[in-house]
């Protein structure tokens, strides 16, 4: 059997303070990472552009900050595609139109979880709160996890 | 030097927690630097005389009532050394903060965008924004020189042009006049670069320079990386002879 | 939409007011603030009797660069646009070479022009794919929410497909060459600081017949659609004007190193070979009082008689053909929509698409050709001249960037004259007609907004971007009297 190929993709904004979470996670499992099929990026917002990128992949797993849950709760979870899209931004996508997107424009149906903190401060600032940036370990030991549940 | 080597006493000293031991002429920058413990600097540069111009490596010596630049301070026996607590990061924030203020520093489009140590200290101590009102003076650019610009938007008054003017090429054409914020370094008695009658040529004092302040004319932004290497091996050609 | 009266007015004054000549405005309230507005009056009968398209933000950017080194220019320059950055560098680079008095090496004038044709392929299929195809293939009367990119994708997701890809493999040239995508300091004074490596060049091979094939198909669906939109060609800035291009030393279309040819409205040759430093005695630039943008115009003909067009559209008015096969094919063919030049805006949607076509061609044979290895790619000099001129053509039309220097290189003068700057007058004039066509009595309705936004976009100023996020502008629209009092105000969120 093929192994799968996976992408671990942080996003946010690295000057907003808890907002580059996702950015810091992802380069904490880059350092994990031995194997090959395992590719991560960083990104500022997820644009249009990223979609003939991330086509390629079997699994995606996006990490970000989330104002819907409690501060530094982590929550990983698989999501489907979103049908209804309305765009906010042409250039700020949520995972969801991601998959959505790759289904519609190149027939994929890639396996998408999501990986969310809850943050709380997005002052101005590199400084992730402390909350937050206690919660690194267990973001990496959930995609982690899920990785591995693929690479078999 | 050899004399000085031989009466120099070894001293033990506690710097952060961290039991360590440097000879008694030699300052805490110096003995914490050999112990892999960062302390910032800005004016500070191997080969050069200290200067305690920039504050920046101000570290907490117990029972001393204020701060003191690691720079000039001498370790002695016994000392109680603490270089990062969060009072001493704020006031070096602050420091750095105002040299922001200050001046025009525009890193986008500026010859050392990258390359730049006053760039590179507001990354490391983790600056994002400036909170004191920027003055926005307007600053002459000295472009007289065949070779070199002197940009004094981008300059700091560390002084390290001046100290390797004098202590190493021996010229002494930059000095620095006026007081406080209106200081700014000059070439000769305020004359043109171009116009120096004792200025060499030699280019250390833009090598030396940890800003875009003086560069190398031509060089395109973010093109002007200064090698510095030069000036400890120089120091030890000279104390040898 | 929602209607509200700004100024509160007995109904006797009313009736008084309405019969005078009225002004409406639609002012685009966009993230970026102050930028474009536009200003249509009417006269007693409620016709339409000028329209005005005016910029009312003032940057600065000849000003603030007084007294800087004129080596940091190609960089400072770059930070005026985030979408042709490449496009202001590569003009003040060559304003800069002037000054400095040297003739780059050649590996060196090779690469810029690879790095302009990243700049094309990205500018054009942003332009063509993500702002204006909502427009061409979902109609002008769409649903506003459903008429931006992704509903493009539902609709035809083998053109938003396209249009993705498209983008990417432009932005990789930028991103390969320069090692950024947005402000690449790379290009310098004397020619570029890094030479291009076997590895990228092979990369950026390897992309070009895929990218052939999509442009290639996206012409042919264009052509094939392009008999629907008969009503927007005919009012889409379609009226007599000059243009403006560079061409190459033959007369053929030329982006990065050209001479400056002007054609009058029946095609003729009025300018020819003209060195782009010669620029000041052909163009001039009036101000007015409404907008920052200034207004050049064609010299001998003067103001406001000497309007002229530059873009897409004007580079294939003006030149003899195209050096590369393709592309010179479907000129021909374009050509042929008319007897002399093409003169409706609306067709620059479809010169884009033929120039992003020539500039895959040209790119292949610039990568194929062994020179643009070679690391000799900087010249050195210091200041020879203490005035320069550099000129290209940026994807949306001409650019000229004119400095004047101390003896030492500081800059004492900037004068840069834009596409947008270029084109003011044509903008000004194209609105006129559309609003002319559309605007009927004081009321302000949807397909009338619908359109003037479109014709801005024909000419895909810089404002146009961020205008389309969200598939329509966020308008204000405001019915004024003669005296400039408000009577009714239309905003649209």
């Amino acid at each position: 059997m093929t192994k799968q190929k996976v992408a671990v993709v942080g996003y946010g904004n690295d000057l907003r303070g808890d907002d580059g979470i996702g950015i810091v996670a992802v380069r904490k499992i880059r350092e994990f990472i031995k194997d090959t099929n395992v590719d991560t990026y960083e990104y500022h917002q997820l644009s249009i552009e990223v979609l003939p990128l991330l086509c390629r992949y079997d699994k995606i797993i996006f990490i970000d900050c989330s104002t819907d849950i409690a501060h530094a709760e982590v929550r990983c979870y698989q999501i489907q595609p979103d049908n209804n899209i309305t765009l906010t931004m042409t250039h700020h996508l949520m995972p969801e139109q991601i998959l959505q997107l790759i289904e519609t424009l190149y027939n994929k149906t890639p396996i998408v979880y999501v990986c969310k903190i809850g943050g709380r401060v997005f002052d101005f600032g590199c400084e992730i709160s402390q909350e937050v940036l206690a919660s690194t370990p267990k973001i990496i030991k959930c995609c982690m996890e899920l990785i591995e549940n693929t690479v078999q | 030097m050899m004399i000085a080597k031989k009466i120099s006493q070894i001293q033990t000293l506690i710097i952060d927690g961290k039991e360590v031991g440097g000879r008694s002429d030699e300052t805490i920058l110096q003995v914490a630097r050999e112990n892999d413990i960062f302390i910032p600097t800005l004016c500070h540069l191997d080969g050069l005389s200290e200067y305690g111009g920039c504050r920046l490596c101000i570290v907490h010596v117990k029972g001393l009532p204020r701060l003191v630049p690691s720079c000039t301070t001498l370790v002695r026996e016994g000392m109680e050394v603490t270089t990062n607590s969060e009072d001493i990061i704020e006031y070096r924030k602050g420091i750095l903060s105002l040299l922001f203020a200050e001046r025009n520093h525009v890193c986008s489009v500026c010859v050392s965008n990258g390359h730049c140590e006053l760039q590179w200290l507001a990354l490391k101590l983790g600056i994002t924004h400036v909170e004191f009102p920027y003055i926005y003076p307007k600053m002459p650019v000295d472009a007289t020189h065949d070779r070199f610009i002197a940009d004094h938007n981008r300059c700091v008054l560390c002084g390290r042009c001046v100290r390797v003017c004098h202590e190493v090429e021996g010229a002494h054409t930059k000095d620095v006049m006026g007081r406080g914020i209106t200081s700014r370094v000059i070439t000769d008695l305020m004359n043109n670069w171009g116009e120096s009658n004792t200025c060499t040529g030699c280019g250390k004092c833009v090598h030396v320079c940890p800003t875009g302040a003086l560069s190398e004319k031509g060089k395109s932004v973010a093109e002007m990386e200064k090698r510095r290497q030069f000036l400890p091996y120089l120091k030890r050609m000279r104390e040898r002879s | 939409m929602t209607t509200k009266k700004k100024t509160k007015k007995r109904s006797s004054e009313l009736t008084k007011e309405e019969s005078m000549p009225k002004e409406l405005v639609i002012e685009p309230v966009t993230r970026i603030e102050g930028h474009g507005k536009v200003t249509i009056f009417l006269d007693q009968n409620n016709e339409v009797k000028d329209a005005r398209f005016a910029v009312t933000q003032f940057r600065g950017f000849e000003r603030f660069v007084e007294g800087r080194p004129f080596t940091e220019m190609p960089s400072i320059v770059e930070r005026i646009c985030g979408i042709c950055p490449v496009s202001h560098s590569l003009a003040a680079s060559k304003a800069c070479d002037a000054i400095l008095g040297v003739r780059i090496p050649n590996p060196a004038i090779k690469i810029r022009r690879l790095l302009n044709c990243g700049e094309f392929i990205q500018s054009h299929a942003l332009s063509f794919f993500h702002l204006s195809s909502p427009d061409l293939l979902l109609g002008f009367d769409s649903n506003p929410a459903e008429r931006n990119i992704v509903g493009v994708i539902k609709a035809n997701p083998e053109i938003a497909k396209s249009g993705i890809r498209l983008r990417q493999i432009g932005g990789h040239i930028v991103e390969w060459l320069g090692k950024k995508r947005v402000h690449p300091a790379w290009v310098v004074p004397g020619g570029v600081n890094e030479p291009l490596s076997v590895e990228h060049r092979d990369m950026m091979l390897k992309e070009i017949p895929e990218a052939l094939e999509i442009i290639q198909k996206t012409l042919r669906f264009f052509k094939g659609i392009i008999e629907d939109f008969r009503n927007e060609i005919r009012t889409f800035g379609n009226f007599p004007s000059m243009f403006l291009g560079l061409v190459d030393a033959n007369g053929n279309w030329e982006i990065t190193d050209g001479y400056l040819r002007f054609i009058d409205s029946r095609g003729h040759i009025v300018a020819d070979m003209v060195e782009p430093s010669r620029y000041k005695e052909f163009i001039g630039e009036a101000v007015e009082e409404f907008s920052y943008l200034k207004s050049p115009y064609y010299k001998p003909l003067g103001y406001p008689k000497g309007m002229y067009r530059v873009g897409p559209l004007a580079r294939l008015n003006v030149c003899n053909g195209f050096s590369t096969p393709l592309a010179n094919r479907e000129w021909a063919e374009f050509r042929d929509l008319e007897r002399g030049p093409v003169l409706s805006s609306f067709y620059n949607h479809y010169a884009r698409l033929i120039e992003i076509l020539a500039v895959i061609e040209l790119e292949e044979q610039l990568l194929n050709d062994p020179e643009i290895l070679d690391p000799h790619i900087r010249a050195h000099a210091s200041v020879n001249e203490l005035e320069g001129v550099g000129c290209v053509e940026a994807p949306r039309g001409t650019l000229f960037h004119h400095y004047r220097v101390s003896k030492e290189g500081l800059m004492q003068w900037a004068n840069m004259i834009v596409a947008t700057g270029n084109n003011n007058l044509a903008i000004n004039q194209s609105v006129l007609q559309v609003a002319q066509h559309y605007v009927k009595g004081d009321e302000i309705t949807e397909p009338m907004i619908n359109r003037i936004e479109a014709v801005i976009r024909a000419y895909d100023p810089c404002l146009s971007c961020s205008t389309h996020a969200l598939g329509k502008m966020p308008l204000q629209i405001t019915l004024k009297d003669c005296a400039g009092r408000i009577i009714k105000e239309v905003v649209r969120t």
